[in-house]
């Protein structure tokens, strides 16, 4: 403890001080009202298209505006009103446990400082503990950092960890706390204090100075790209009326870059020049953390736990070229740490935001990347969101995770008991190793996999219309509007919400079919999605969703062990899963009082059909079980499938019927084009062209857009080479008629013309003998030993030696080989079968003008 | 003793130079790739921009045997190997082998494992393979990593219910994986043997191996055939061969005896059969080609084998041979011993 004392009196007095900035500066984020409202409008400059550093001005002025100093007492009063408030959204019980909490942390007693003090050691403590146990030696970074508090605290380590074991048993968890004027959630990203410098320059101004003048506000000011320093646009050497469009690089960046040594302006004697946050943090003088859970201690003090950021310097690989000034890692490094030392929030943003991002304040920074503590490996982040949203819907829900919260403390002991058998599962133990593939191991050397460095390629690479042309026609983008489909997907919706909305719910059916291509599978999808962001809005009812592809069963009757597995999250064996689901489904037995409806999507329908037909059989009897409560959507391409089943499934299935046509060529050209909206890489008859022939041959989407996208690489492909040879920057970048026609040519036609045109003079001359042959007996079909007859006689008459009937016959087998010609194996000799696998007009027109050969033109 | 061993120690060496390029399909297609038409160029854009652009891809190598498919395929991949060494994966499976679909789906479980040192367990289900490889193609999605998946002899992938494809090309179709599917197969009409649901996730690029024309085959033998001027051999010694070898690539009667040769099979694979067998037969003694080794492989790779056999025959089989023919003659097409024994053998 002696360690600590002399920073307090450097810590009570930065408190106040801070405060009532903060305060205003926190209402605001998080109410989430961009600044504006608050700002005084004719200093900001009006122009919507704010960079991020005009943004810094306003933000400036907001706390300025708002400035005045609330009598402290008064503002306990609001703070506590204001929690209240905000509880009454959440969960009842919150509300009991906040509100004595919020004058607790807003006394200025010295006394509750000191004890808060000593808990904040305790608390560096408990990240020792937890931490050493995860991960023993790989990490280095994070641990030099933590050796350095260790180092501080020795002592209470050993007794608080003694007696942790006891405590933990009575931690209760939020979803939201209010601490020290903030509102911390669940998810939401902070700065956090390094200890050992809480205290050396306490004071954290909430604005940037700028670099010329070293005054913080009055005019907007903008922000370099390359050093990210901010400059009022006066103070610039060339004065600027606004702020530019694009990047900006300040004049002694500029001048660096061309070699120079240049110095920034001096600040002025007496004044130092404060940091910010931001640029603490990205030199490492402070830590930002991703707050995943929030509890109270049993001592009353808050504790979070904490996923770390960390900049690029900090990695294994050091800063790469590509990095951004503003970029950060994610690691999958947890820590529990205090409240206490959150400083206050800061936006880490995803790179589609970030991009967006423009009046957010300061704190600001991008995060694209995981970046894995043991393996020191890179991996990008997915949508996590949206996949924690899939995976909740499968067994949780809102209420069911309210009514659990509610429950006794015991509940979020198992929670947390939970938590940290994955977290043990996560880290690579070298005693035994699961092996990858199968199920037991399925968490286990995933995590194993990620680039050690982000190749380069990724970033600073500036992309092309034709490759956004390119990436936005892959199959894989999602779109973000379907278009065609509108008709179909209200039936598909009206049908749901029938289904669900019903009081008893009476199960239901829908068979919906139509060719490959067509856009089933996604109407159905996305009107699911619609369906769960009202469930989300609280206008339907909650339901679980199970989506299973009859093609990606290894049997059929392995369905029921998926469904039932996707419904509670067991594997049983599939006949005891049948069991199981028959249970739930027709005796009224609930699977863990669980009694929300079902949806079940089955793609592929028709594989799932066995000899005895018993698998459909069971799967479509459910739904006609009085309390089932379940949804079948039954997906497959043939139309009449009810009527090849047996009238009993038939009868279950054929009832409710949505049929996707295939679709026309005006639908296809607008699907295309709303998805190359805004770029400018195509012709527009090349879009009519390749839209009209798909709609010709089979109306398939797919088709339609691989054309595109094949045309548009063909067109890359050109220029790309056109580029490298000629230099020249004249070259058309557009997708034109001509391409849209090359990838057509290559998808729909067959390449056996061109094959027959090189191939060997011998195997011309027998294609020629078969046309020939054909020609004279009108028989499709001849043997061995009479084409060779005919060849023979064709050599002879013109001048060609005749190779002997072996060589024919591995000719022949060739051919076949190729399909050119189906043949019988060669080893039937002269009684072998022959036959042309194409039309005779195509060897025809292959071999009628050869060069080498131009006596084959007379017999075809 | 050891004069005659120094004098053909350059012709052994020669020949064993000569062998080494003939069996290393890398040398003989690399001067054949240059030019942006050729097959080497293509695929190496439509994999590299695959790999650079983040999107999935599948393409079809459609060729005779012989044509260089997976020869060219091995040249683009290691090319890229080389210049993405983390960025890529290859996953190489035999529709010989690996035909069935339990089978392949374990197969590239294993392969990525060991690819990406993991513990690979052999008794894993189907279902377990499977959603293994889809997590996979996620997580390597997600670390910018390419899977390229070649699949030789795609015909016979393409039978049955096409388990293995559906769930490849099905996967495909997500943001996050980043995987070429490469189909190689000497049918033409492969596309046609997918099932329609799959033939609509084949994206149905294609490239056609067409075996080379006269000029490129002559060229490429001359590129094969001379020996490096800034090898061990000494000077003298390689510049009377490759002039020689000149004088025989010019020589009438040469273009001929090729060119017979070339009526039969016109691929690169069936040249360098043939140019490997010529070059065993060259005299080391000499220690140069001449005509006569190319006429002795040429005779030696066009044999009739069954109009040897019946040279061979003694002579009461050809006289069963014979009446045979006869009977065949009088349109009587089965027969059996006893008929041949009654109706000609007392003929003789």
């Amino acid at each position: 403890m002696a360690a600590e004392t002399p920073k307090k009196p450097l810590h009570s007095p930065r408190k106040p001080k801070q405060s009532p900035n903060n305060s205003t500066l926190k209402l605001q984020s998080s109410t989430s009202v961009p600044l504006s409202p608050q700002t005084p409008q004719s200093l900001i400059s009006p122009q919507p298209p704010l960079r991020r550093s005009s943004r810094r001005a306003s933000l400036s002025f907001s706390s300025k505006a708002v400035g005045e100093k609330p009598d402290p007492k008064t503002k306990a009063v609001e703070e506590s009103g204001k929690c209240s408030g905000k509880t009454r959204k959440g969960l009842s019980k919150k509300e009991t446990v906040k509100t004595p909490k919020t004058p607790n942390c807003k006394s200025d007693d010295e006394n509750s400082k000191i004890s808060k003090l000593g808990k904040l050691d305790e608390g560096t403590v408990e990240i020792e503990v937890k931490f050493s146990p995860v991960s023993p030696e790989t990490l280095e970074t994070k641990k030099r950092k933590r050796k350095e508090k260790k180092s501080v605290v020795t002592r209470a380590m050993a007794m608080r960890s003694s007696k942790k074991s006891m405590k933990e048993m009575k931690r209760v968890y939020y979803k939201k706390v209010v601490y020290d004027e903030g509102e911390f959630e669940v998810g939401d990203d902070v700065y956090v204090k390094r200890r050992e410098e809480a205290g050396s320059d306490g004071e954290v101004p909430e604005m940037e100075e700028c670099r010329v003048c070293f005054k913080a506000g009055r005019g907007v000011m903008i922000e370099c790209d390359d050093c990210l320093g901010g400059f009022h646009l006066k103070c610039l050497k060339r004065p600027l009326k606004e702020v530019p469009e694009g990047d900006w690089v300040c004049g002694f960046c500029q001048a660096r870059k061309l070699g120079k040594n240049v110095q920034f302006p001096k600040p002025p004697e007496g004044k130092k020049r404060v940091r910010t946050l931001r640029e603490k943090l990205l030199s490492s003088d402070l830590w930002a953390a991703r707050i995943q859970s929030l509890w109270k201690e049993v001592d009353g003090t808050y504790w979070f736990r904490g996923q770390w950021y960390m900049t690029p310097e900090e990695t294994a690989s050091g800063r790469q070229p590509h990095n951004l000034r503003r970029e950060l890692y994610r690691t999958n490094d947890f820590a529990d740490i205090e409240m206490e030392s959150i400083i206050r929030h800061c936006n880490v943003l995803g790179p589609k935001e970030y991009a967006k991002a423009h009046d957010e304040g300061d704190d600001v920074f991008l995060c694209e990347y995981e970046y894995d503590i043991h393996w020191h490996s890179f991996k990008r982040l997915a949508e996590i969101d949206n996949d924690e949203a899939d995976s909740d819907c499968a067994n949780s829900d809102e209420d069911w995770n309210s009514c659990k919260e509610a429950d006794s403390d015991t509940d979020e002991d198992m929670e947390y008991e939970e938590e940290n058998t994955k977290n043990e599962q996560a880290r690579p133990s070298t005693t035994h190793q699961l092996a990858a593939n199968s199920w037991s191991g399925r968490f286990f050397g995933l995590r194993k996999i990620g680039a050690k460095k982000i190749p380069e390629h990724v970033r600073g690479h500036k992309k092309t219309e034709l490759e956004r042309a390119k990436a936005t026609l892959l199959l894989a983008t999602l779109p973000k509007s379907l278009p065609c489909r509108n008709k179909e997907m209200g039936e598909i919706t009206t049908f749901i919400k029938g289904a669900i909305c019903d009081d008893q719910c009476l199960g239901r059916c829908l068979y919906i079919h139509g060719v490959p291509g067509t856009g089933k599978t996604m109407s159905v999808l996305a009107v699911m999605r619609n369906i769960k962001s009202e469930v989300d809005a609280g206008s339907i009812k909650p339901y679980c969703f199970v989506e299973v592809n009859g093609l990606k069963l290894a049997s059929p009757e392995n369905i029921y062990r998926v469904i039932y597995e996707a419904l509670t999250g067991h594997r049983v064996s599939w006949k005891k899963a049948l069991q199981l689901l028959n249970e739930r489904f027709s005796d009224r037995k609930k699977i863990g009082e669980d009694d929300r409806p079902c949806i079940l999507l089955i793609d592929e329908l028709d594989l799932l059909v066995t000899r005895n037909q018993s698998v459909l059989y069971n799967i479509l009897d459910w739904p006609t079980k009085p309390y089932s409560k379940l949804i079948v959507i039954g997906i497959a391409n043939t139309m009449d499938l009810p009527e090849k089943l047996l009238p009993r499934i038939s009868s279950r299935m054929g009832i409710q019927r949505l049929c996707f046509g295939p679709y026309n060529y005006q639908q296809l050209q607008e699907i295309i084009s709303s998805r190359l909206k805004g770029i400018d890489a195509f012709e527009k008859q090349a879009v009519e062209f390749a839209s009209r022939k798909v709609a010709a041959v089979s109306g398939d989407a797919r088709r339609a857009l691989e054309i595109c996208r094949r045309a548009a690489e063909i067109a890359d492909y050109r220029i790309k080479n056109q580029i490298s040879t000629v230099n020249s920057s004249t070259v058309k970048d557009i997708v034109t008629m001509a391409e849209v026609d090359a990838a057509i040519q290559e998808m729909f036609q067959a390449p056996h013309v061109q094959v027959m045109k090189s191939c060997s003079k011998l195997s011309k001359i027998f294609l020629t003998a078969m046309v020939y042959e054909l020609y004279k007996t009108g028989m499709g079909e001849t043997t061995f030993e009479k084409l060779a007859m005919t060849v023979s006689c064709l050599c002879t008459s013109n001048g060609e030696a005749f190779p002997g009937w072996d060589t024919l016959l591995k000719v022949g087998c060739k051919l076949g080989e190729c399909r050119i010609i189906l043949c019988e194996p060669g080893d039937r000799h002269r009684l072998q079968k022959l036959q042309l696998n194409f039309p005779s007009d195509d060897v025809a027109f292959a071999l009628k003008d050869s060069k080498d050969l131009p006596w084959l033109a007379k017999y075809l | 003793m050891g004069k005659e061993k120094q004098k053909s120690n350059p012709s052994g060496k020669a020949l064993n130079l000569l062998r080494t390029r003939l069996s290393n399909p890398n040398f003989f297609f690399k001067p054949l790739s240059d030019s942006p038409d050729t097959n080497y160029s293509k695929l190496k854009f439509i994999i590299s921009s695959s790999v650079t652009e983040a999107c999935n891809n599948s393409i079809l190598l459609l060729g005779p045997r012989g044509s260089g498919k997976v020869a060219v395929l091995e040249l683009v991949l290691c090319d890229l190997l080389e210049q993405y060494p983390e960025g890529i994966s290859v996953i190489k499976l035999n529709g010989l082998l690996h035909g069935d679909d339990n089978c392949a789906l374990k197969e590239i479980a294993r392969q990525l494992c060991m690819e990406h040192q993991l513990l690979f367990s052999k008794v894993a289900s189907f279902d377990d393979n499977s959603q293994f490889m889809i997590a996979m193609l996620r997580e390597c999605g997600l670390a910018h990593k390419t899977i390229i998946f070649v699949l030789d002899e795609f015909d016979y992938f393409a039978q049955g219910k096409q388990r293995l494809l559906y769930s490849l090309l099905d996967a495909m179709q997500s943001v996050t994986s980043q995987a070429v599917v490469i189909g190689v197969s000497c049918r033409l009409d492969v596309d046609q043997l997918l099932e329609k649901r799959v033939r609509s996730r084949f994206s149905h690029r294609k490239l056609l191996f067409l075996p080379p024309s006269k000029e490129d085959t002559e060229r490429f033998m001359e590129h094969i055939l001379s020996l490096p001027v800034d090898s061990s051999l000494p000077h003298n010694y390689i510049v009377e061969f490759n002039g020689r070898l000149k004088k025989i690539l010019s020589d009438e009667r040469f273009k001929e005896l090729i060119n017979t040769y070339l009526s039969f099979n016109s691929t690169i694979g069936h040249l360098v059969r043939f140019l490997f067998r010529a070059v065993s037969y060259m005299d080391l003694d000499v220690g140069f080609l001449s005509l006569e080794n190319l006429r002795t492989a040429l005779s030696s790779m066009q044999r009739q084998p069954k109009l040897e056999c019946i040279r061979d025959c003694s002579l009461l089989e050809l006289y069963l041979l014979v009446c045979m023919k006869r009977l065949e003659v009088k349109e009587q097409n089965s027969y059996n011993f006893n008929s041949v024994m009654t109706g000609s053998f007392h003929l003789f």
